[in-house]
């Protein structure tokens, strides 16, 4: 996957997020694994599994 | 009397039997670990902050209600240190960005003061804003003590207090455990309050006990573990004393090791920490315990799923002061920001799927295995230094063998089971069912007492 600075920069800033286009650059190859891993999340066939939209981890059985 | 040495390294256990024979006295004991703080922790680093006055004023308040009308519980007396990551009053943790004009004790500190223990002071963790020394391993100076509950793990192991709080959203208590040869306990999510601690993904954070030895973190959980009316996430399940399965055989006890996920992480599993797994598992065996392989494949996703909750939760936790943030947070927490601001909602929701999957095999597993078995850790501890901010980012990106609990929530505890050929210890770590922290105890403790690792300290 090829990630461009200036559309991390963009994407940041329209969610309110001022970052230097040096700061992006020294964090790319972390952005590229954490991109990727979305990619494999959005990969995932889960079948009927749901998310409940509340939920307490520890109390459900 | 004993020395300070001697003194600082005794269980839990060991000195609340000696003051309440009234042979050891509560003020002597803080006494004691204030003027090893002092010799040692310009070394270490393991304190942010001392709380000497306050600490030495709960020792004689102590003192005198033990010789008035004998110890509260096991803790009244015992000197105690908490990670940074929780509020005391009038001493908000760091790690809030901006710092709160006012606080007060976290829930699970004022259930450790409610209990009488003495606490000496705040400890040091990785990723506070600003510029502060990294505690060291006293195992080796030269070495980090894990993190993000670093101070704990250095305290722990050299005896700077008897008992800690950790905090664990990806790793953080059972991480500095396994570097440092002590115990770390994350329990089941809702059994103890997190009111007052300072959040960093509020589905994946828990409070829990950094310990020396087993029992003691049996002790530190009962004191700590219960319904918070504050916190809602804290369930009314009844509080066991977690002490009673200790000393029971484990005969017939079922251990599933997840040997799938084991074989995905095992080309960058360390050898001697393979080793030391498989001699505990035989080990185990010998004690009476049965050991079979078992599947449970979403383990596979979760440390993705993990990773991507604890960015969207970080970020929307910092909502209303995101650039504020964002210029004093270290690099980790600022890189968490971005990915979170960068993350869509339906990615989110795939790693709440992947969590419900993995709830749901996890239960079907429990049905035939009373705990699981996993290594402790990939790599013993790092050199201070010898990983840049950006390889230390990719590291905690990369899958593990603790993430998966954080997203499950199940108890999950960290002990020692050997050291490498430098000298570094090795650990592995005990799964159970949800709320069962009492069987994931029993079976620590039973390797515990054969073994005997946790009678090794580190020369300091």
């Amino acid at each position: 996957m090829s990630l461009s600075v200036g559309d991390l920069t963009l994407r940041l800033e329209a969610r309110g997020i001022s970052v230097s286009q040096e700061e992006i650059e020294r964090l790319l190859p972390v952005f590229e694994l954490y991109f990727k891993d979305l990619e494999t999340l959005r990969s995932l066939d889960l079948g009927e599994e749901e998310s409940a939209l509340i939920f307490e981890p520890g109390r459900e059985s | 009397m004993p020395n300070d040495t001697d003194l600082c390294y005794m269980s839990i256990d060991e000195a609340q039997r000696l003051i309440k024979q009234g042979k050891l006295s509560p003020v002597e004991l803080a006494q004691a670990h204030l003027r090893r703080i002092n010799a040692l922790d310009g070394q270490l680093h393991a304190y942010l902050k001392l709380t000497e006055e306050s600490a030495l004023a709960e020792a004689a308040a102590a003192e005198a209600e033990i010789a008035s009308t004998g110890p509260r519980g096991p803790l009244h007396g015992i000197p105690v240190a908490i990670k940074d990551q929780y509020d005391f009053a009038g001493i908000p943790a760091l790690v809030r960005i901006p710092p709160p004009e006012t606080s007060e004790d976290a829930g699970a500190v004022a259930k450790l003061r409610d209990a009488g223990a003495v606490v000496l002071g705040k400890l040091m963790m990785s990723g506070l804003p600003g510029k502060h020394p990294e505690p060291r391993n006293p195992w080796d100076t030269k070495r980090t003590s894990g993190g993000s509950s670093s101070g704990s793990g250095s305290a722990i192991a050299s005896g700077l207090c008897m008992g800690s709080l950790g905090e664990d959203t990806a790793g953080s208590i059972r991480n500095p455990a396994s570097c440092c040869a002590i115990v770390g306990l994350k329990p089941t999510y809702g059994r103890v309050s997190r009111r007052g601690l300072a959040p960093l993904g509020w589905s994946l954070d828990h409070s829990g006990p950094i310990t020396r030895t087993v029992e003691d973190a049996a002790l530190v959980l009962t004191a700590i573990a219960g319904q918070d009316p504050r916190d809602h996430t804290t369930s009314p399940a009844p509080v066991p004393d977690y002490t009673s399965a200790l000393g029971q055989d484990i005969k017939g006890l079922v251990i599933g090791v997840p040997q799938h996920y084991l074989d995905i992480l095992r080309p960058r599993l360390n050898d001697e920490i393979a080793a030391g797994f498989d001699k505990m598992l035989r080990d185990m065996e010998a004690l009476g315990a049965k050991v079979e392989k078992v599947t449970i494949p979403s383990m596979e996703y979760a440390s993705i799923a993990t990773g991507v909750l604890y960015c969207c939760e970080y970020m929307a936790g910092r909502n209303l002061g995101l650039q504020a943030h964002v210029g004093i947070a270290s690099d980790t927490r600022r890189a968490r920001v971005y990915f979170g601001a960068l993350t869509g909602a339906a990615e989110y929701l795939q790693a709440q799927r992947v969590r419900r999957r993995l709830k749901r095999e996890m239960d079907e597993t429990f049905r035939r295995v009373d705990v699981l078995a996993l290594p402790g850790h990939l790599q013993p501890a790092g050199l201070i230094g010898e990983m840049t901010p950006i390889e230390s980012l990719v590291t905690q990106l990369s899958p593990d063998y603790n993430g998966p609990f954080n997203l499950s929530g199940s108890p999950a505890m960290t002990l020692p089971s050997g050291f490498t050929n430098a000298g570094l210890p090795i650990a592995f770590q005990l799964v159970g069912r949800a709320f069962d922290e009492q069987t994931v105890l029993r079976i620590g403790h039973a390797y515990q007492q054969s073994a005997g690792w946790h009678t090794h300290h580190p020369e300091v």
